[in-house]
């Protein structure tokens, strides 16, 4: 990482949420003594700011004003970070933001932030630990209060105890072999075995344990992402906008509106889930709207509630072939308020019979609505009369307690949510399987030890000491600019 | 002569080694000065040279051109290899040595040395002035540039049997007086170690035909590299294995309150891998079968060392016990166990070259550094007497990393950790083990030996030796073979396609050696032993070796990294004891702050995330 070696540059990136137009936005400097050469850009003599105070001045460059700012300078060692630190106020219009950042990255020695860089001056600086880095990366980007709970857990160490019980069982089966090496003479061969096997299987359990805690999971849940998928025209848009509330994706009669995705966080039960409306799926010669109908099927396929939505009046066999290859959660058929939609409904849910209860949940054919039950059970069809507005809201609000159980249930398995813990331990469980197939078929110990090493160096890696540049790295990432 | 360039107090193993490499710098003088009435090299404990750990610190100081592998060799009357099924790295080559001969030998061997002085005296006083070091007897004082203190059997000994006291190291000799006596301002931890010895039994009182004899592997290679591999010198005699029972566990369990160990007479602290019977008997209370091994002491003598008993009960009790054993029933103890508690230095005090910080020419090497064992005194006799020799040279010193030798092991754990009891090497200390062999011990040493420029017969054994090697690794992954090869054909060796030899070797189903001596002598090609052996085993385990190199490349870089130990130090984030461990150890990189004892993870990651 190259932002290791370069901690006394200057940098410089804007702090404040960041994608949008606002009415202030905050511009921040970190770096050493960097005071005297921001002295031409202000109306006021930067050399002798009063530690956290306001200054009201403009901000300009040779003769042209750019903004008229407030400022505050936060002197190190005392500072957030250690290193001094400069917050300069500014209209928050996105533009002159990236206009003034872009001025000082030009005309001076200040550079960019790497993302996270100010926080990695922090823990360089004895601000943050390594733990509390990691902790407070789940904190601030925590979006549900499960992830709350384990950002706090693992600023109490509690996941971290976890993690230890996992290293103390190794280094009892580590020393065990040991026993094998150095101690042979003294313990005998029966008592060695009996050690080795009794630890080993102790191990084992732990990392099977901890291995049913990331397996299962190849979605992101810190904010999980519910998508709506179909074919063009199916309601897609339509639903989105129900579910939340208020219109924000465009949506037209002519079909394929919705080119790429729309997403937008929303909220079940204080949990923030990332609602994704995709194009709409289906065959198609136009390469920009294939394009787009691609990263549909990836995003949809990666989601972690998948909710299929139908158009009864326009979905055919054909259609079928299509969409059973993805693991949805959940169907919802539009159009209601059209004349002739039970009959529609049956025809439809008459394709999907002989798919089986295995692919697709159990849509029986005698039952009329509600459809269902699917994977996470019934589910009434939404209307989406814009008229009936109790109605929809009671379908929404169906939809929404599906997707919360399913949540909910994959929670109580105690899911572990950081991407480097779960990246280590689906390694470290492939890695102790390499082992476990040595041990069977390896009689020389070294080589057997040699593989319990690595295993073990797996195991310091996940809490946290062995590799810090991987680490700092994953972590490091995840952050976004100028926090 | 009263002024040498390097003098050495203390004629034991480390002494001894010492002053052998120091002395192969022919243009300094060298002074041995060491207690009157004990042999040089004397072997006070067991009898035996080697065992898992030692056998590879007897081979890496072979390599280096010092004393203890040709000793052990020549006066070697059983040779055996220890964890001969547990696979290549980890096996070890014990010899049971004859006391007598070995002590002799050593005598003669560095009395021939012309820059060489042995002086047999009673040190009184040791003092330094101007750079100078003064040790002085009862009658007269030597003068020196360069001081070796290996003066560890035993500091201010002290030898328990019940309630018997005496001061001393070992029977029938006097004690080394106190340091703070001879030199002032050294610094001694403040516990006292322990050791024992077992009782000696009169081998013609042995019914030998009740125990399982244990005789010598005549295909055991010798330690010394100049010696022909099978060669033995001396007569060659069997080891006895003997089993404890119910009834020599229960006179010991009955006579807890006799024993200095446990009534509190012994404050010291003795080695958990090394107990005595009491210890055994006390803290495995279900455990009445120990084994017993019977190693003869000598063939002209008539003692036996019967390992595995040491204790320090009253005689009395001593010989009850020892004649509940099946085969030991009529035997008559000659000489009583004893345990013995003494002082050691606090080795943190130390560098790499095992010279004191804060003392510039004053080195320590043995086991008044606490380590227990001869290989690990010869071990580390070495690494200051090759240091003190270079340093009088004013030339750049030998420092053997951890990654490839067990001596490097040993020194860096002595000098960053402060022991809390006797320190004994294991494969285990090691974190390379499948690299850090017996058999590859030349060419981990060879570039070392090489530095110090020296012309002897090791030498150009060594450098010939290199060459062999390059060579035969050339032809194992250059020449191929397939099914149809008369070799492959006549050992009915399957081979899945054309192969290179290397590849052949390193199939699972096949030993590597006896393959690839097989393949050379039916094709009638010549190489050294030592040299088809090694690279036979540097074969099989390359795949591992790279497996694992890779696997802790990241965390060996980590290791390198150096640290100020200053900065942690003077850190908010850690913790006021890991402040005050470090403070002691002043580690100089990650790796060496992270093998101290008590290091928490915390101060880890924080020493991680903040400095690195």
């Amino acid at each position: 990482m190259e932002l290791l070696s370069n901690t006394s540059d200057t940098i410089i990136a804007c702090s404040s949420g960041n994608n949008s137009n606002s009415a202030i936005s905050i511009i921040r400097f970190s770096g050493l003594n960097f005071c005297p050469e921001l002295n031409t850009f202000f109306s006021i003599d930067t050399t002798t700011l009063k530690p956290r105070y306001a200054h009201y001045c403009n901000l300009s460059f040779n003769n042209k004003i750019y903004d008229d700012v407030i400022m505050t300078f936060f002197p190190g060692p005392n500072s957030y970070n250690g290193q001094d630190i400069l917050e300069v106020s500014v209209h928050g219009n996105r533009l002159s933001v990236d206009r003034i950042i872009r001025l000082f990255v030009d005309n001076s020695s200040i550079r960019l932030a790497e993302p996270g860089e100010f926080s990695f001056r922090a823990l360089k600086n004895k601000k943050l630990t390594l733990n509390q880095v990691e902790g407070l990366d789940l904190l601030l980007n925590a979006s549900s209060i499960f992830s709350l709970d384990q950002g706090f857990s693992l600023l109490s160490g509690k996941l971290k105890s976890s993690f230890l019980k996992l290293n103390e069982s190794y280094l009892r089966h580590r020393s065990s072999l040991e026993l094998g090496f150095d101690f042979l003479d003294d313990i005998g061969e029966e008592q060695f075995s009996e050690h080795f096997s009794s630890s080993f299987n102790d191990l084992k359990s732990i990392i099977t344990q901890l291995y049913k805690q990331v397996s299962g999971i190849s979605t992101n849940l810190i904010k999980p992402e519910v998508a709506l998928f179909g074919l063009p025209n199916a309601g897609k848009s339509t639903l989105f906008n129900k579910i939340l509330v208020d219109d924000r994706a465009i949506v037209s009669s002519t079909p394929g509106t919705t080119r790429d995705y729309i997403s937008e966080d929303f909220l079940i039960d204080n949990n923030t889930f990332t609602l994704l409306d995709t194009a709409g799926l289906r065959e198609t010669s136009d390469s920009i709207e294939k394009s787009g109908i691609d990263r549909a099927i990836t995003l949809t396929k990666n989601s972690f509630y998948k909710i299929l939505i139908i158009n009864p009046f326009d979905f055919t066999a054909k259609d079928i072939d299509f969409f059973k290859s993805f693991q949805f959660d959940l169907i919802v058929f539009t159009h209601s308020d059209f004349e002739g939609y039970d009959a529609s409904v049956s025809k439809v849910k008459s394709l999907f019979a002989p798919i089986g209860p295995k692919k697709v949940g159990s849509i029986e054919p005698g039952i009329s609505a509600p459809i269902g039950p699917l994977q996470n059970g019934p589910i009434e069809p939404i209307y989406c009369n814009l008229t009936d507005h109790n109605s929809t809201l009671e379908g929404v609000n169906n939809i929404c307690s599906q997707v919360s159980a399913k949540y909910l249930k994959l929670l109580s398995f105690d899911p572990i949510l950081i991407e480097r813990h779960r990246d280590t331990i689906h390694r470290l469980h492939s890695l102790f399987e390499i082992y476990s197939s040595e041990v069977e078929l390896n009689s020389d110990l070294a080589i057997i030890s040699s593989e319990l090493n690595i295993v073990g160096h797996c195991i310091s890696e996940l809490i946290g000491i062995i590799s810090p540049d991987d680490v700092l790295h994953n972590i490091f990432d995840n952050f976004c600019i100028g926090k | 002569m009263t002024n040498f360039d390097i003098i050495i107090v203390g004629g034991g193993h480390a002494g001894v080694e010492a002053a052998y490499i120091a002395s192969q710098f022919k243009n300094l003088n060298i002074a041995l000065i060491s207690m009157p009435g004990v042999g040089l090299a004397s072997a006070p404990c067991n009898p035996a040279v080697g065992g898992v750990g030692k056998g590879q610190v007897v081979r890496e100081i072979d390599a280096l051109g010092g004393l203890i592998g040709k000793l052990a060799d020549r006066n070697g009357i059983q040779f055996r290899t220890l964890n001969d099924s547990k696979g290549f790295a980890v096996q070890s080559t014990r010899i049971q040595i004859d006391k007598d001969l070995y002590t002799i030998d050593a005598e003669e061997l560095l009395n021939k040395i012309e820059n060489l002085t042995i002086i047999k005296e009673k040190i009184k006083k040791i003092s330094t002035s101007g750079g100078t070091y003064s040790v002085s007897s009862k009658s007269s004082t030597w003068n020196s540039k360069k001081l070796v203190l290996t003066i560890g059997t035993f500091l201010n000994g002290k030898m328990h049997t019940g309630s018997k006291v005496s001061l001393g190291g070992r029977v029938d000799c006097e004690s080394s007086d106190s340091i703070n006596d001879m030199f002032e301002g050294i610094k001694t931890l403040n516990t006292r170690f322990k050791t024992g010895t077992p009782a000696r039994l009169d081998s013609k009182t042995i019914d030998y035909d009740l125990l399982e004899e244990q005789p010598s592997d005549d295909t055991v290679d010798t330690f010394h590299v100049l010696h022909g591999t099978k060669e033995r010198f001396v007569k060659q005699v069997s080891c006895y294995l003997a089993y404890t029972n119910l009834d020599t566990m229960q006179i010991i369990r009955d006579n807890r309150e006799k024993s200095p160990l446990f009534n509190g007479q012994i404050e010291g602290v003795g080695a958990r891998y090394c107990p005595s019977i009491e210890d055994k008997a006390y803290r495995y209370p279900d455990k009445n079968k120990h084994h017993v091994f019977i190693e003869p002491e000598g063939l002209s003598t008539n003692t036996v060392y019967p390992s595995g008993i040491s204790t320090s009960l009253p005689e009395k009790n001593q010989e009850e016990l020892v004649q509940t054993i099946v085969g030991l029933s009529n035997s008559k103890i000659v000489q009583h166990g004893y345990a013995v508690e003494y002082d050691v230095l606090d080795t943190t005090q130390l560098d790499l070259t095992l010279q004191m910080r804060d003392m510039p020419g004053l080195y320590f090497a043995g086991q008044v550094n606490g380590t227990s064992g001869y290989e690990e005194a010869a071990g580390q006799g070495y690494i200051a007497g090759v240091n003190a020799a270079l340093s009088v040279l004013s030339r750049k010193p030998m420092i053997l990393s951890r990654n490839e030798s067990y001596i490097g092991v040993m020194v860096e754990d002595l000098v960053s950790n402060v022991r809390d009891e006797p320190y004994r090497l294991f494969t285990a200390r090691s974190e390379n083990r499948l690299f850090i062999r017996e058999d590859n011990a030349i060419n981990r040493m060879c570039p070392h030996r090489t530095n110090l420029e020296l012309e002897e017969d090791i030498d150009r054994y060594s450098e010939i030796y290199m060459q062999e090697y390059q060579a035969l690794l050339e032809v194992i992954n250059s020449v191929y073979i397939d099914s149809r090869d008369e070799f492959i054909k006549k050992e009915s060796i399957s081979v899945p396609r054309r192969i290179k030899i290397a590849e052949l070797i390193k199939q699972s189903n096949l030993n590597p050696i006896t393959t690839l001596v097989d393949f050379l002598e039916f094709y009638g090609l010549n190489y050294d032993r030592r040299v088809v052996r090694s690279i036979a085993i540097a074969t099989k385990y390359e795949g591992y070796i790279n497996k694992s190199d890779s696997s802790f490349e990241r965390m060996k870089k980590l290791e390198e990294k150096v640290i100020s130990w200053s900065e942690i130090v003077s850190s908010e984030n850690i913790s006021f004891e890991c402040k005050q461990r470090i403070e002691k150890i002043r580690p100089e990189n990650f790796g060496q702050l992270k093998r101290i004892d008590g290091i928490r993870q915390a101060t880890l990651t924080a020493v991680v995330g903040s400095y690195l």
